[in-house]
């Protein structure tokens, strides 16, 4: 089963590819009632406290591939399902803190992550992507 | 007084969004669907479906086992024909045939009896993008090859008398076809606002769609009565004394029994997405709806 809110507290965390940090992750249910091809997907813009990326920026893995916005556009055949959600990338290099927070998050009506604490929760997102 | 039509009553996977993958399986849906007495199991193929468009077989055995242990039966499968795929063209009618042929050859594994596409609309009036002709009339034989309906839904904000059913009507006389029927949406006739707000819809939609009352009058449900063949039995909230403010159920179950309809009332619950409203609302509609149609029996 999923959480009911868009932003899943599972999977989020910071990402290491050759032994640095590169970003951070997090997963996202389908908002709408029928799921979506992939190429209808307009993107996703993140908010971290002050810090922002637009929704060209993100990668996102679906379906176990992983496309940029445009790969996206261009795709046939990959869809977000309903009930498998996005694993969105975030380029960031050495990740986001470990920190406290206030949990959970909002889950706003469209799929714009915009977390209304500055930090990340309260897990040691450097320690648990390995 | 037609006495020996029977309505069917069902539930579509629909009144469960947001609470289906959150706080129900579908084996939980299909028990809470079998609790009401009810026989139909209504589904969005690409939304109800693991692994669209390409289900496992483990998943479609194991559909099968759950319409046989909770005694449901399949019943109309809605499908989709996104006309604008993709930005810079709009979809082939050979591209949306191939998608509708997917949509109804996998119906036909689920065991479900009539498809409901839906095309991409090209007004705020929702006439469909004109590939909807070719593109059903191409299947046409696949739907009679299979046992398959295809029938398109009227929907608030269209009414029926409208261009968009008489192009529908037209086109079952020019192909002679009994594979082509139309579905009707009760929303079609609701007399009263309705303030459900649903996330991620424009205040345009909202408006055009749920706020503005259609009230179709029953006379015109009539009219095309001998070619409906699913009924989505359309509602936001009833209240715990059983009474729902925008559709007149009364109406419509004595106009459909009174004229001898033998098909599906399917709930489609779309009022507001509480974690497990879902459930609550669709059972105080079939109880509505059961006692109606007592009361209506009863006085014949």
């Amino acid at each position: 089963m999923l959480e009911r809110e868009l932003i899943q507290s599972r999977g989020f965390r910071n990402v290491v590819t050759g032994g640095d940090i590169a970003g951070f992750q997090l997963l996202l249910r389908m908002p709408n009632y029928r799921g979506v091809w992939a190429s209808l997907i307009d993107g996703v813009a993140v908010r971290v406290g002050d810090r922002q990326w637009d929704a060209e920026q993100p990668l996102w893995t679906l379906q176990g591939r992983t496309f940029t916005i445009a790969e996206l556009r261009a795709s046939t055949g990959v869809r977000w399902q309903l009930d498998e959600p996005a694993t969105i990338f975030v380029p960031h290099p050495g990740g986001l803190a470990p920190a406290s927070t206030t949990w959970p998050w909002t889950s706003p009506s469209t799929p714009r992550t915009s977390p209304r604490s500055s930090s990340p929760p309260s897990s040691t997102p450097s320690e648990r992507s390995r | 007084m037609n006495d020996t039509a029977t309505l069917r009553y069902g539930v579509s996977l629909y009144s469960y969004t947001g609470d289906m993958n959150t706080v129900l399986t579908l084996d939980d849906a299909m028990a809470h669907i079998a609790d009401l007495g009810a026989t139909g199991i209504e589904i969005l193929g690409e939304g109800n479906i693991p692994g669209y468009p390409t289900p496992s077989t483990g998943w479609i055995d194991s559909w099968h086992a759950g319409l046989a242990r909770h005694g449901l039966e399949a019943t109309n499968y809605g499908s989709w024909i996104d006309s604008r795929m993709w930005r810079e063209r709009d979809l082939t009618v050979a591209e949306g045939a191939a998608m509708l042929a997917r949509d109804l050859r996998l119906a036909s594994t689920l065991g479900f009896t009539s498809v409901r596409p839906k095309v991409g609309v090209v007004s705020a009036d929702l006439r469909p993008h004109p590939i909807w002709e070719p593109v059903i009339e191409r299947n046409l034989d696949l739907a009679a090859e299979l046992g398959i309906v295809i029938c398109p839904e009227i929907h608030a904000p269209t009414p029926i008398r409208h261009p968009v059913v008489d192009d529908y009507l037209s086109f079952i006389e020019r192909t002679g076809t009994s594979s082509f029927r139309i579905l009707i949406d009760t929303g079609i006739f609701q007399r009263a606002v309705t303030t459900v707000k649903h996330d991620g819809l424009s205040e345009e939609a909202i408006e055009e769609g749920w706020r503005k009352p259609l009230a179709v009058p029953m006379e015109d449900l009539v009219a095309v009565l001998p070619y409906v063949a699913f009924v989505q039995a359309k509602f936001f909230d009833i209240d715990d004394e059983l009474n729902d403010p925008h559709i007149p159920w009364r109406e419509i179950l004595r106009t459909l029994i009174e004229h001898g309809y033998d098909g599906y009332l399917s709930s489609e619950y779309e009022g507001d997405r509480a974690p497990y409203r879902s459930i609550e609302q669709v059972r105080r509609q079939h109880t509505l709806l059961r006692r109606l149609e007592r009361e209506i029996r009863a006085k014949a």
